[in-house]
């Protein structure tokens, strides 16, 4: 969806490698020549096989789920014996690179692509950090870091894992026993089947945990969904770009803004580039993009009359509202910004510019304006429906590009909030004195933000992001009615356990109990979020002035959820959960559905 | 003279740096809060009002930070009128333009910088809101 290489798209090269060959290569070289390459390029399929198996990335998830854990360990030993049968006698020519089609180039080839897989796999993750409690854990460094070591993507992988050794094996044990074959070659040759017994016995435990816990298909193509981890680069619209280009370019918008958010997310400190001005530009491109989302969806509505989706009209006309009430959530946001700056850096803020490029690109997409931009003057004409959503590939391109838009949104509030969280305690946050009541008489322009504003400014970015949640929430359900490519982002949040139903709005306890309660007085929710906002401040003044015996000590006290830690309103988001005593491996931002 | 006119006033008025900086200010504020109370209504010229108030709000601080500010304000300007969207966009626009031409007189003094940055924002503002045969 991104445009990034995926998992599926390396492991289904291997796949057809290991398919029985429609037009076998001629001129057969000689048969000794070729038992020898065979093998090599049989321990090499075996190498990358046990490559996964042997893991530390899903390492822990095998000791701990069930059937699955337990066939995780048959299947490594299997494939430990299968690579040190094939592996008894090879020379040092084993590693030249076999002739293409033949069986040996065959399995050499799907070898190739399975390593290239497993390090597209790994690129989500940095080097090993060391932690007290764990000896050496992966430092994720991408939303799919987490789906990677899920438990439902690792049942995944071991079952394409299984999979590919059973190719391999059926492929392998078709090379005969050459006429006239010396000793040593029959001896190589008979390593060969030997071999494949032990990749079948890898399969079988596969299978035996497959028939206590089948393995979803949807699981699969979350696997096989899963893009390599890069960056992709800053693209501004063409002008008259076709409406397919550009549900591609909000897309690619979209996602590198997330990183960029991912990486502002679990600093509790303060980024001096998410300055005032950079957070307004922010607040503002939100609620640009909001309405421009709003616009689409309102569009695509009578398109999606005969779409033979009964309830999708009714779904749009949700997310257009949803889409509304988010709005005027951000509205709130950049207005509060306007009683309320902090140092500026002169440095650009990156995760600014994308969120702009977001508005921009969602302008592009929503109206006729093949030049749209956010300046008057620009054609107000809406883009007709029927460009958006006339064809099932355009509907679901443009669904996927505002839910991508939706999930971007959603964690500029978090990311938001963080940040200003993080300027209240570092005592970054000012406020003109002219917006301050007369009984403070201070002789200057600008002074130190009360409390009571600063709670205020988070309150707006609690809302933001609650009415954001609502957007996003809608679109997912509109991009699995429809079939949006976009649906990998709800896979990736269930895998992960972070559906919606678990990061609804009002996570925090105090609203939760509130809600529960019935409480739907506005008032009332305003206070429990300043609450938490303050008791947030509090907890992070409180780590800032190093009171290290505190954090000792709350072990017992903070909550275990592994989830309080990622939240970044939490004081410990980012940090280490294992120096707390709960939750595993370092905290990052919720990939949402 | 009507209340919608005092910051072009005032910036015109200003003599010296000092009143320089304390006229742009009172604009930059002054056109945050008619662009704000225009938000509203502004139809699709909402991108337009918000990304040009966050420039308003941008030009103030920016402001805020030269030396030569007075430390003192005086009191604020009334609030704006309002009226029809596009007549705010234009009243806007037209504070901007001549906010980022009455800037350009602290070049080459102390002030230098935050005026240059607070011209930029005034110029945003003007091409955000400006008709597009006036930019």
């Amino acid at each position: 969806m991104t445009g990034n290489a995926t998992f599926g798209e390396l492991w289904r090269l291997a796949a057809e490698q290991l398919r029985p060959p429609a037009d076998p290569v001629s001129g057969t070289p000689s048969a000794e020549h070729e038992v020898r390459a065979t093998a090599a390029a049989l321990h090499r399929m075996v190498t990358a096989l046990a490559g996964y198996l042997d893991d530390p990335l899903w390492q822990a998830q095998g000791r701990r789920f069930g059937p699955w854990g337990r066939a995780a360990a048959e299947a490594r030993r299997a494939v430990h014996h299968a690579e040190q049968i094939i592996g008894q006698g090879l020379s040092a020519d084993a590693t030249s690179k076999p002739r293409d089609g033949t069986l040996a180039g065959r399995l050499d080839a799907a070898a190739r692509s399975l390593t290239a897989a497993r390090d597209l796999l790994h690129t989500h993750f940095g080097p090993s950090a060391s932690t007290p409690d764990c000896a050496a854990a992966p430092a994720p460094r991408s939303d799919w870091a987490e789906v990677v070591t899920s438990g439902p993507v690792t049942r995944a992988l071991l079952a394409a894992v299984a999979a590919q050794a059973r190719d391999a094996a059926a492929q392998a044990l078709t090379l005969p026993l050459p006429a006239e074959a010396g000793k040593r070659v029959t001896a190589r040759w008979r390593r060969i089947p030997h071999a494949c017994t032990w990749l079948q016995a890898l399969d079988a435990a596969i299978q035996a945990a497959q028939l206590q816990e089948t393995v979803p298909d949807s699981d699969l193509r979350l696997l096989y969904a899963i893009p390599v981890h890069a960056v992709p680069g800053r693209q501004l619209p063409e002008d008259a770009a076709p409406p397919a280009a550009l549900s591609a370019g909000v897309v690619t918008a979209a996602d590198r803004a997330c990183r960029e958010v991912r990486d502002l997310g679990p600093q509790v400190r303060w980024t001096p580039d998410m300055n005032a001005a950079a957070l307004r530009r922010a607040a503002t491109a939100c609620v640009v993009t909001c309405f421009n989302c709003e616009v689409i969806f309102t569009s695509l509505t009578p398109a999606a009359a005969g779409s033979g989706y009964a309830e999708l009209p009714l779904l749009l006309d949700d997310a257009a509202a949803t889409a509304a009430a988010a709005r005027t959530q951000w509205l709130a946001v950049a207005r509060a910004w306007d009683q309320m700056t902090t140092e500026y850096s002169g440095y650009p803020s990156a995760a600014a510019t994308d969120i702009e490029d977001l508005a921009l690109w969602t302008g592009r997409l929503a109206y006729a304006d093949p030049s749209w931009t956010p300046a008057r003057g620009r054609s107000a004409s809406l883009r007709p429906g029927s460009e958006l959503g006339g064809s099932r590939a355009a509907m679901t391109g443009t669904v996927a590009a505002a839910h991508y838009a939706a999930r971007a949104v959603h964690r500029f509030a978090a990311a938001g909030h963080a940040q200003v969280l993080a300027a209240s305690t570092a005592r970054h946050l000012y406020i003109p004195t002219r917006y301050l009541p007369e009984s403070f008489n201070i002789p200057h322009r600008l002074a130190k933000a009360p409390a009571n504003h600063v709670d205020a400014l988070l309150g707006r970015y609690d809302g933001a992001g609650r009415a954001s949640r609502r957007v996003l929430d809608t679109v997912a359900g509109i991009a699995e009615l429809t079939g949006a490519p976009s649906q990998v982002l709800t896979a990736a949040a269930r895998a992960t356990g972070r559906s919606p139903a678990r990061t609804a709005p009002g996570s925090d306890l105090l609203l939760q109990i509130l809600q529960q309660m019935g409480v739907t007085d506005p008032a009332l929710l305003q206070r429990a979020a300043a609450l938490t906002s303050e008791t947030g401040r509090l907890l992070e003044e409180a780590r800032t002035q190093g009171a290290r015996r505190y954090a000792v000590n709350s072990r017992q006290l903070l909550p275990a959820r592994p989830g309080y830690y990622r939240d970044p309103r939490s004081p410990l988001a980012g940090r280490d959960p294992h120096r707390y005593g709960a939750g595993r491996g370092p905290a990052e931002p919720e990939l949402e559905a | 003279m009507n209340g919608d006119d005092q910051p072009q006033a005032l910036l015109a008025a200003a003599a010296d740096l000092p009143s320089l900086l304390a006229a742009a200010y009172e604009a930059f504020e002054y056109v945050l809060a008619e662009l704000r109370a225009g938000e509203d209504a502004a139809g699709s010229l909402l991108p337009a009002f918000v990304m040009a108030a966050a420039a308003a709000a941008d030009g103030r601080d920016a402001i805020i930070t030269a030396p030569s500010l007075p430390r003192a304000s005086g009191p604020p300007l009334p609030p704006p009128a309002g009226g029809p969207p596009h007549d705010i966009a234009d009243h806007a626009a037209a504070i901007g333009l001549l906010l980022e031409a009455r800037l350009a007189a602290a070049a080459g003094t102390a002030d230098q910088h935050p005026a240059r940055r607070a011209a930029g924002c005034a110029r945003r503002i003007h091409q955000l809101l400006a008709p597009a045969d006036d930019r």
